[in-house]
């Protein structure tokens, strides 16, 4: 089964959105403050990120839809502008600053953390507020807090610490853990997260864990073959697979004939999503956890995550929709809700909005927090695994919701997080 | 001494032949045209789409022989639309200076990576090893992929061919002659507009066959066409300009230093391969296969 | 070869003036992703020109141009970090100066023994090794980047200026890429651009007429650095962050395509390819998955059509129209 958002979704955002969104910023800058709401999404919408780039504005547009369906915020139709920040820090920030230029003061999106990192510290000059929906640098809302920014998915350390919590009560006695990262930011901080979790809930299980030195790779290595004869020799028992999206595939597709996946007992996987089965059909890692950001199985009957999976569905024929869909979607619900509450949009009055709002999402509900604005929220995560029956190859082995309670770190903006047993 | 010597030395050598293999089209038009394609990694990109374009439509088909006639159809496909860039792009550009077939080769893989992504979407695709080279070899502690093997194998054999058409057939001969005087060989009754073809298409055909092969290798993406691209520009030149020989020693030589010095230097994996090709440079600036075309 | 412009001061200072009375004016009538585009374009239009005089001067080709914008770049932003208190506009030519003094090293090593198309990829070589050094180096933030570069306060001695206010740091860019044009502009029309143009046209002629050839060629490589290493230094501040991004081969592809899309005779050709290239980004910005076949096709039909760059083939235009009996292949040489 391949993704296909394709061109139909692609013409169809062009024609109600693009073109707009060109005149527009063409037009003097103007706050259209009678007329339509105008929320600006910055995306990866080419390059190399472009296909989580498709999910993000899939979910968002479904998201306008709906609310414009529905009549609206204030009475108010919503009108999506979207800009492309090709993953890259500088066209991000181009993409914030034409936003801006454009009178669009309410932004949201952003995969990349380095991406983030470079647009938040140059909002408040442009009185722009950023709902971030994907990139999940723990500095965003701690080394680097900035008033101006938010955070409505989650984030490095709450996912990788209920990930290891997951590992821990399924596997309590794969306790030797090791990995291979990517040698970025988020690639450091999601390992420290996961040691972190890993070393108090072994801890307080009371068979503290050991965990062994992590490989490093580079950022879109080609060949994982020395790294792989290295992880064959581990004596680990449990691999954190911190490479991930297409990197993962070439890794796991190299590391076949190694048979690696049989060496280790369990394999997980930070945040790759659907991309590995997709990519490798009944050659997927059997017993793979991944962490998601969304996962709509997870949620049936509630109704908005029912409504976002039929209309995604509808919409692009797909059947596994990445959570990135949920996150752009549960962004723009964000700004609904924060605009209904503050009765304006204007920038001071929908940060007030944002700071200690609590709102319903695909995933239930969420409680932004005032002090570093970041959302509080479920982990979900998947199990994956080979199914040589089905026509795509692989299947959902299962799949766990992890509360947030106690997993997140308490709020402490503009000082960075202190991890546990972490290696100097 | 495994860990620290024959696995790395394996490594690198099977990451070597990839790079050969990748850089075989890009070494033949470079040595006759003189135009270096940019486009090259573009066009080795959809000969591994149309590879799994096929696997696809034969139900997932891992048989060896599947493999290799899906990548000889890749090849050919491939090898087409050299045909139709020769005629709409190389030829104008054989009137104007080197340097803006750089511009025009690069607008090229624009237009690859975007036809691409409309005919294929950004999805990342996986095809696995057929069934025969899935498997692996022990020799003692020393653990070799088949399919490794195999790819060293292929790479050897194809330099051993290329070798043997240029130097002992006529076809070779006349690629020679063509790429050390043009204008001589146009006097002497060689059709030369024609035979440019002939080598555009040729090369073409070695990049979509080399997609096909090395397919089960990578994570099939858009970014693909300018994964190799670098270290295929650092063999052909270190080889010594658009000779197959230098092309093959280069890789080898660059491949294998990388291997080894990612061992010893973790922090910074591919470092070795630069080092390497700016010392190669700096102490044979002539290439290591001088003054020979081809 | 045609012989160059002998392009008279007033008529490029009038261009000049026109040019930066319009980028002055920016801000008070585009919308701010437009300025913030327009002020990357300069520098970019900075780092066009360097490079072709290298090209277009001594026929020099590097391919590792952004790895000059990069160390420029990352240099300014560690000793702004390092040093609070330094004087920004020391800041800037320290880098300036970095850039030169790595360049003269290089340039002592390798132009000696490389020419052609092995200096190209010797320079290639060299900037993925820059680059692989700022992905992985802590210090400077690894693949993730250097951030919280400031825009600094301009102490002018009487009174001060704050660059992170407003529109100021980008009128200061614009005016300090006038300057670094006017530095290229000025080597160019110079005595060294006479003899680096001699030795473009035949080298073994111009170092029979005494010109030396290796030490011209050194000048001009560094020169060029230098003045994008300060554009590289300019750019940090602007973007608030430097990944290494800035070191990657495609930016150092864009000098290339600059200069070959505007034309490669005339001063002013990177200028015309720089700000083609910038309009149809910007034009292209919300065409989501279409951008590169859109970019690509331009690109190729200016190639194929104008074959001397846009500045060329208008030049070519013009000149078959005054002179009619010329064929058409005459113009193309």
């Amino acid at each position: 089964m391949t993704f296909d958002i394709n061109r139909r979704e692609l013409v169809k955002a062009l024609g109600a959105f693009g073109g707009a969104a060109a005149i527009g910023s063409l037009a003097a800058p103007s706050r259209a403050q009678g007329g339509s709401i105008r929320l600006g999404l910055i995306a990866p919408l080419s390059g190399s990120q472009e296909i989580v780039g498709r999910y993000q504005l899939a979910g968002a547009t479904i998201a306008v839809n709906q609310i414009n369906q529905a009549g609206g915020i204030l009475g108010r139709q919503v009108e999506l502008v979207t800009r492309d920040d090709k993953a890259n820090p500088a066209a991000g920030v181009a993409a914030s600053k034409d936003l801006a230029g454009s009178g669009v003061n309410l932004m949201f999106g952003i995969l990349s953390s380095g991406v983030a990192l470079a647009v938040a510290p140059t909002l408040a000059d442009d009185k722009s507020v950023l709902v971030v929906s994907a990139a999940a640098a723990n500095e965003l809302t701690h080394e680097q807090y900035t008033r101006n920014v938010f955070r409505s998915a989650d984030h490095a350390y709450a996912r990788q610490r209920a990930l290891a919590k997951l590992v821990l009560t399924d596997f309590p006695d794969t306790l030797n853990w090791t990995a291979i990262n990517p040698q970025t930011a988020i690639g450091a901080s999601n390992w420290d997260s996961f040691v972190d979790g890993i070393a108090q809930y072994s801890q307080e299980a009371g068979k503290p864990a050991e965990i062994t030195e992590a490989l490093w790779s580079k950022f879109g290595a080609t060949d994982y073959k020395n790294e792989i004869s290295q992880l064959m020799r581990s004596k680990s028992e449990g691999l954190y697979c911190g490479v991930y999206g297409g990197d993962a595939v070439t890794m796991f597709g190299q590391a076949a004939a190694y048979g690696l996946t049989k060496k280790f007992k369990v394999i997980v996987d930070p945040g790759s999503e659907f991309i590995i089965a997709n990519a490798m059909g009944k050659n997927t890692p059997p017993g793979l956890w991944s962490g998601f950001h969304w996962y709509h199985g997870a949620y049936e009957g509630h109704k908005i995550n029912d409504d976002l999976y039929n209309a995604y569905v509808k919409e692009t024929n797909d059947p596994h929709p990445a959570g990135y869909v949920g996150e752009t979607h549960t962004s723009v619900l964000a700004y609904a809700s924060a605009i209904q509450k503050a009765g304006s949009t204007e920038t001071d009055a929908v940060i007030a909005a944002l700071e200690d709002l609590e709102f319903d999402s695909c995933k239930g509900m969420r409680k932004i927090r005032k002090e570093d604005h970041q959302a509080i929220c479920d982990l979900n995560f998947v199990q994956f695994g080979p199914d040589e029956g089905s026509d795509k190859g692989w299947k959902v082995t299962g799949h766990r919701i992890i509360k947030d309670e106690g997993v997140s770190e308490a709020p402490t903006p503009g000082v960075p997080i202190v991890f546990k047993n972490k290696k100097a | 001494m495994v860990d620290y010597v024959l696995s790395p030395l394996f490594n690198g050598l099977f990451m070597a032949m990839v790079v050969f293999l990748f850089t075989t089209g890009l070494t033949l038009i470079f040595g006759i045209l003189r135009v270096l394609n940019f486009a090259h990694g573009g066009f080795f990109m959809i000969g591994a789409y149309v590879a799994f374009s096929v696997v696809r439509l034969v139900g997932g088909e891992t048989s060896m022989l599947a493999y290799l006639a899906i990548s000889t159809v890749a090849g050919i496909v491939v090898g087409l639309l050299g045909l139709v860039v020769e005629r709409i792009i190389f030829r104008p550009l054989q009137k104007v200076d080197e340097a803006y077939s750089l511009i025009a080769t690069y607008a090229l893989l624009l237009i690859t990576e975007g036809a691409v992504k409309a005919v294929w979407g950004v999805s990342f695709h996986s095809v696995a090893t057929p069934d025969l080279l899935g498997g692996a070899v022990f020799a003692g502690d020393l653990f070799m992929p088949t399919y490794a093997i195999f790819i060293i194998l292929v790479g050897f054999a194809s330099y051993a061919l290329l070798e043997w058409v240029l130097q002992h057939t006529d076809t070779g001969k006349l690629m020679k002659s063509v790429a050390s005087d043009p204008w001589m060989a146009g006097m002497l009754g060689v059709n030369v507009p024609r035979f440019y073809t002939f080598i555009v298409v040729l090369g073409f055909f070695l990049a979509g066959i080399a997609g096909g092969l090395l397919l089960p290798n990578q994570t099939l993406s858009p970014n693909l066409a300018s994964t190799f691209v670098i270290q295929a520009f650092g063999a052909l030149v270190v080889g010594g300009m658009g000779n197959i020989r230098g092309t093959f020693l280069a890789a080898i030589m660059l491949c294998v230093i990388d291997s080894f010095g990612s061992l010893l230097f973790s922090e910074v994996p591919g470092l070795f391969f630069y080092i390497a090709m700016t010392a190669a440079l700096l102490l044979r600036p002539q290439g290591l296969i001088a003054g020979a075309r081809l | 070869m045609r012989s160059p412009l002998s392009a008279p001061i007033a008529r490029d200072a009038a261009i000049a003036l026109v040019i930066v009375a319009v980028l002055l004016a920016m801000p008070l009538v585009a919308p701010k992703g437009l300025v913030f585009v327009v002020g990357t374009l300069a520098l970019h239009i900075v780092f066009g020109l360097s490079w072709n005089l290298m090209f277009g001067q001594t026929g020099l080709v590097s391919f590792g141009h952004a790895s000059f914008f990069a160390i420029g770049g990352y240099f300014y932003a560690l000793v702004a970090r390092s040093f609070p208190d330094l004087h920004p506009l020391l800041g800037f030519a320290g880098a300036g100066a970095f850039g030169v003094v790595l360049a003269i090293v290089i340039g002592l090593i390798a132009l000696r023994r490389s020419l052609g198309v092995y200096f190209a990829i010797l320079t290639l070589a060299l900037s993925q090794i820059v680059y692989l050094f700022l992905s992985s180096f802590t210090p400077l933030g690894r693949e993730d980047g250097f951030t919280g570069i400031r825009r600094p306060v301009l102490d002018m001695g009487l009174f001060e200026i704050d660059l992170a206010r407003g529109d100021n740091y980008y009128l200061f860019i614009v005016l300090f890429s006038t300057l670094l044009c006017a530095v290229v502009w000025w080597v160019r029309h110079s005595q060294t651009g006479r003899a680096l143009r001699a030795i473009q046209q035949d080298p073994e002629r111009a170092a029979f007429l005494g010109i030396n050839v290796a030490g011209n060629r050194l000048l001009a490589f560094a020169i060029a650095s230098g003045v994008t290493a300060v554009a590289g230094a300019l750019y940090g501040p602007w973007l608030q962050l430097l990944t290494p991004d800035v070191a990657h081969w495609t930016l150092s592809a864009r000098p290339i395509l600059y200069s070959l899309l505007g034309g490669v005779s005339s001063f002013w050709g990177p200028v015309v390819g720089a700000a083609g290239f910038a309009i149809l980004e910007y034009g292209t910005r919300t065409l989501h998955g279409f951008s590169e076949i859109i970019i690509g096709s331009i690109l190729l039909a200016v190639v194929l059509l104008f074959p001397g760059g846009i500045l060329g083939g208008l030049d070519a235009l013009r000149r078959r129209s005054a002179a009619p009996a010329r064929t058409a292949k005459e113009t193309v040489r």
